[in-house]
């Protein structure tokens, strides 16, 4: 509980305390009626009768004096215009409470515009006549005096071409340790950016607009122009299914039997939306004799609307943990809020947002991480969470999580296994330089703004930073990135803004796909194509590569879709393997070690989220008396009873889920006791309190919990521990469903 | 000027309807976390919709319980259109207190009771609260002005508004 925590008595609190009291808005309301309906008239019978235009027309309103309105279109009835005050509120509403109006407003604003674009047009043709080219090549720049100018070249004219061929040394010289900072020598920058890069915000808007969902710069949608293939999903789903059984077949493995249809819907269930599916979920699909009834569930849960809002909070919590931690903004000290990135996820996985976008929208975030705020954007609390005085936390994770490589161990020295040096993780934890975090203690809100970088020493404005070697000697590095394409040098956010040139580059980048294919599929199938899966090089090459790269290159050409790619992977044919290996498969053991085959389903414990959401599920916790705010904070304590954050520059997380708290969670947690309730909104009450046999209600709750009926033997012990309660009596049913909540085969993804 | 048609009579009276729910409505938006501006807008837009549809006027509660879950609908679909998610369930229960304690008058019994019952508490206590929402000084502003750490001033506002509330559902449930 918090001091903000009753929005309700707070809200009179600070009405009693002298604050705002109801205005009378009589008039304004009225006169806005009588005007839409001078407009639009009412249909015979809807509509109230007074001669409430006539009120209207007659009231005049004290506190608003009228505005004289534009005679574009003549309004029907003099709509009383909002006040002064009230100039910076919603447009949009005052467009559809004044409908006479708002023909005027986009006459005036359109004429205002039109002014004021032929003045910036005349002056700057009248200062600089070539500006128009440089504008047209490169966009303007406003300088310090608000006036138009091209943007001007860099002193020197090397340019660092993009090259795939490695990092760049020729940007960096050694200097000795003591020296001062301002008498180094740099190679001199590039002296433009790729126009592809420079150009990205043709559409007008600002692109520093993380938190405008709407907005997807042109670039993130031009891998038309790399040839990347569109294949159909059938062809998809053929081409994993072809690269398995070849690798089956060249290690002499045959493949597991097909898993049951229960077993293939508990997994999707679980998967796709993260929880176990309802006896009727389950009991309508193992019924449904149509071919294509996997594909129709895999739709169902992805795209159908009864599934929307909890895969949108599935994949939101997943994604949290990944970028955050499941540790990340659980306390009240955090200066980034779990709700908030949440939020945003929830909101981009439902509107689907295409993935190179939304790390895009998350590198190059800016704003306020509290609700309400006018700059309020959820994506921020990513780098809030990341965010240390030099930013190496940020650059550990943004290269783990998004470019599959761990660069962590080249903070301090050359990686020992990979080509990775200390240059290039210092040349990318440049990007975050200009990155700050204002809190505002009035509010509490943290703001995550972008700030010149003078650099680490020179004072100038080419923003260099420093690093120490092994052998003591000290480095410059400037902004470059892994595949050795570097930026403008300057420090300065209005010449260069190095998040957003980095979120630019990791967007585009081929690692983004190859990462987040080996991500989703190790989430499916149980192992990815390398371990760990963030950890993508020669030295850890994946098990399957041509399949690895064809389903990236097939993930960037459908748009970076991961609805797609879900379907591709659930349709394959080693989701849908048994679980049980055969005498043919033993060899596929990557628990042991070896490389996966995946020519059986890996068993898994379900992860902590999904056992609670199974458990609330069967608990009926939505509709039995507790509220959303109540259900997170119980999931949230859960959770934290089985995370130790390890607190070090990777921001590692220790799991303990095989744990005497997990067990002793089970044996009597909250959540378990609530699923024990024999009242008549959960499961287990329904089910007792039903006409149904002894029998039929055991197959029920063994259903409900392990999605399969009893076998003859567990139907037997069934019974008996019904008798020894009495058949009727509930207690007989609570023993029964405790046991099996408790069984290892109800945790068990298989 | 064509004079527009008149709608038909149904013996109802929108400006008693205004006048009579428009404070509930704008006080429910603020509790929504609506800023008064936004409170105004939203209260103007709740009438409008409302006007625009058959609409009976049962009795005083049904009116302003209708009302309210139109200003909710208006209110989500304005956060969802700026990117928010408002979480359904919360509001459910946040509805449910209102209704208990403002179901019916807008407002007006709870902001009397509130008057009353602040005069319970301590000086510290009522002190601690007129800093907090007169002055919207911080937590820790407030733990400096009254010499007490952070997390005193956070259990004392807490305590306190505990007693309002208690006292208020008294007073209103009398």
């Amino acid at each position: 509980m918090t001091d903000r925590d009753d929005p309700i008595l707070d809200a009179f609190l600070r009405e009693v305390f002298g604050g705002p009291k109801p205005p009378n808005l009589s008039g304004r309301i009225l006169q806005s009626w009588a005007a839409q309906q001078v407009q639009a008239p009412p249909t015979e019978g809807s509509l109230p009768t007074n001669p409430v235009w006539q009120q209207a027309a007659s009231f005049s309103e004290p506190q608003a004096p009228p505005v004289q309105v534009p005679t574009v279109v003549p309004p029907p009835v003099e709509v009383v215009p909002r006040t002064i005050a009230a100039a910076g509120r919603s447009v949009e509403i005052r467009r559809k409470n004044s409908n006479s109006a708002f023909p005027s407003i986009i006459a005036v604003s359109g004429l205002a515009l039109l002014m004021a674009g032929a003045s910036v047009w005349v002056r700057g043709w009248t200062s600089n006549p070539s500006a128009k080219n440089h504008v047209a090549q490169h966009g303007e720049k406003k300088n310090g005096t608000g006036t138009s100018s091209p943007v001007k070249p860099r002193v020197t004219p090397d340019v660092v071409a993009k090259s795939n061929d490695g990092p760049k040394k020729n940007n960096v010289v050694a200097i000795d340790k003591g020296t001062s900072p301002n008498k180094v020598a740099v190679t001199p920058a590039p002296n433009k950016l790729p126009d592809d890069r420079r150009d990205f915000n043709s559409n007008g808007k600002s692109p520093n607009s993380a938190n405008s969902n709407s907005v997807r710069p042109d670039f993130l949608a031009a891998n038309s122009q790399k040839n990347l293939p569109t294949s159909s999903e059938s062809e998809i789903v053929a081409f994993i299914n072809n690269t398995l059984r070849t690798a089956w077949k060249e290690k002499g493995v045959m493949p597991s039997a097909d898993a049951t249809d229960a077993e293939w819907c508990r997994r999707t269930f679980l998967r796709l939306i993260g929880r176990i599916p309802k006896v009727e979920e389950l009991n309508r699909f193992v019924e449904d004799r149509s071919a294509g009834k996997r594909q129709a569930l895999v739709d169902q849960l992805v795209s159908g609307e009864t599934y929307a809002e909890e895969y949108a909070a599935n994949w939101a919590s997943i994604w949290s943990n990944i970028l955050i931690g499941r540790n990340g903004g659980a306390s009240d000290e955090a200066q980034q809020s779990r709700g908030g990135l949440l939020q945003y996820l929830r909101q981009a996985f439902h509107q689907n947002k295409p993935y190179n976008q939304l790390v895009y929208e998350l590198i190059s975030a800016t704003g306020s991480n509290k609700p309400g705020e006018r700059d309020y954007n959820g994506a921020v609390n990513f780098l809030l969470a990341n965010q240390n005085d030099k930013g190496t936390l940020a650059t550990t994770r943004v290269s783990r999580v998004f470019l599959g490589s761990q660069l962590h161990c080249a903070q301090c020295h050359a990686h020992p296994t990979n080509d990775w040096n200390q240059e290039q993780f210092w040349q990318l934890n440049a990007f975050f330089r200009q990155m700050q975090v204002d809190r505002d203690k009035k509010t509490g809100a943290a703001r995550l703004v972008n700030r010149d970088f003078t650099g680490e020493g020179s004072g100038k404005s080419d923003g260099e930073i420093y690093f120490e070697q092994q052998d003591g000697k000290v480095r410059v590095a400037y902004p470059v990135f892994i595949d050795g394409t570097s930026i403008p040098h300057s420090g300065s956010v209005e010449e260069v803004n190095r998040r957003q040139e980095l979120a630019k580059l990791v967007a585009q980048s081929d690692n983004l796909s190859q990462a987040v294919v080996n991500r989703v599929w190790a989430h499916f199938l149980g192992f990815g194509f390398t371990k760990p899966i963030d950890d993508i090089s020669a030295h850890n090459a994946p098990s399957h590569p041509v399949l690895l790269e064809r389903l990236s290159k097939e993930f960037a050409g459908h748009g970076y879709d991961l609805k797609q790619l879900m379907k591709w992977m659930t349709m394959s044919e080693a989701f849908g393997l048994s679980s049980k290996m055969s005498g043919q498969n033993r060899v596929d053991m990557p628990d042991a070690g070896t490389l996966p085959l995946f020519s059986h389903y890996y068993s898994r414990q379900m992860q902590a989220e999904e056992l609670f959401q199974s458990l609330e599920m069967l608990a009926n916790a939505r509709k039995n008396g507790t509220t959303a705010g109540e259900r997170e904070k119980a999931k949230q304590a859960f959770l934290g009873k089985l995370t130790k954050n390890n607190a070090n520059d990777e921001g590692a997380e220790e799991h303990i889920f095989q744990s005497i708290p997990r067990s002793l969670f089970m044996v009597n947690g909250e959540i378990t006791q609530r699923a024990l309730l024999p009242n008549h909104e959960s499961m287990l009450g329904k089910v007792a309190e039903s006409n149904l046999s002894p029998e039929a209600k055991i197959e029920h709750l063994f259903l409900a919990a392990l999605s399969r009926k009893p076998t003859k033997r567990e139907l037997t012990s069934a019974k008996a521990v019904l008798a020894t309660a009495g058949e009727s009596s509930i207690a007989g049913f609570q023993d029964l469903w405790w046991v099996l909540l408790n069984s290892n085969e109800f945790i068990l993804d298989h | 000027m064509k004079p527009a048609d008149k709608p038909a009579s149904t013996g109802f009276d929108p400006a008693r309807l205004i006048e009579n729910h428009q404070a509930g409505v704008w006080r429910y938006l603020r509790a929504l976390g609506c800023d008064p501006a936004l409170a105004d807008d939203l209260t103007q837009e709740t009438f409008l919709h409302v006007l625009r549809q058959p609409f009976e006027d049962y009795n005083v509660a049904a009116t302003a319980s209708y009302l309210r879950r139109s200003a909710l609908n208006i209110y989500i679909t304005l956060q969802r259109r700026n990117g928010r998610v408002v979480a359904v369930e919360d509001v459910e229960k946040f509805d449910q207190t209102w209704t208990a304690w403002a179901g019916s008058d807008s407002g007006d019994n709870v902001v009397e009771a509130l008057r009353d019952c602040l005069k319970l508490l301590t000086e510290r206590a009522r002190l601690a609260l007129e800093m907090r929402f007169r002055d919207d000084r911080s937590r820790s502003e407030i733990a400096t002005a009254l010499e007490i750490t952070e997390h005193g001033a956070k259990n004392l506002m807490q305590r306190a508004k505990q007693q309002l509330r208690a006292c208020i559902d008294e007073k209103l449930n009398r």
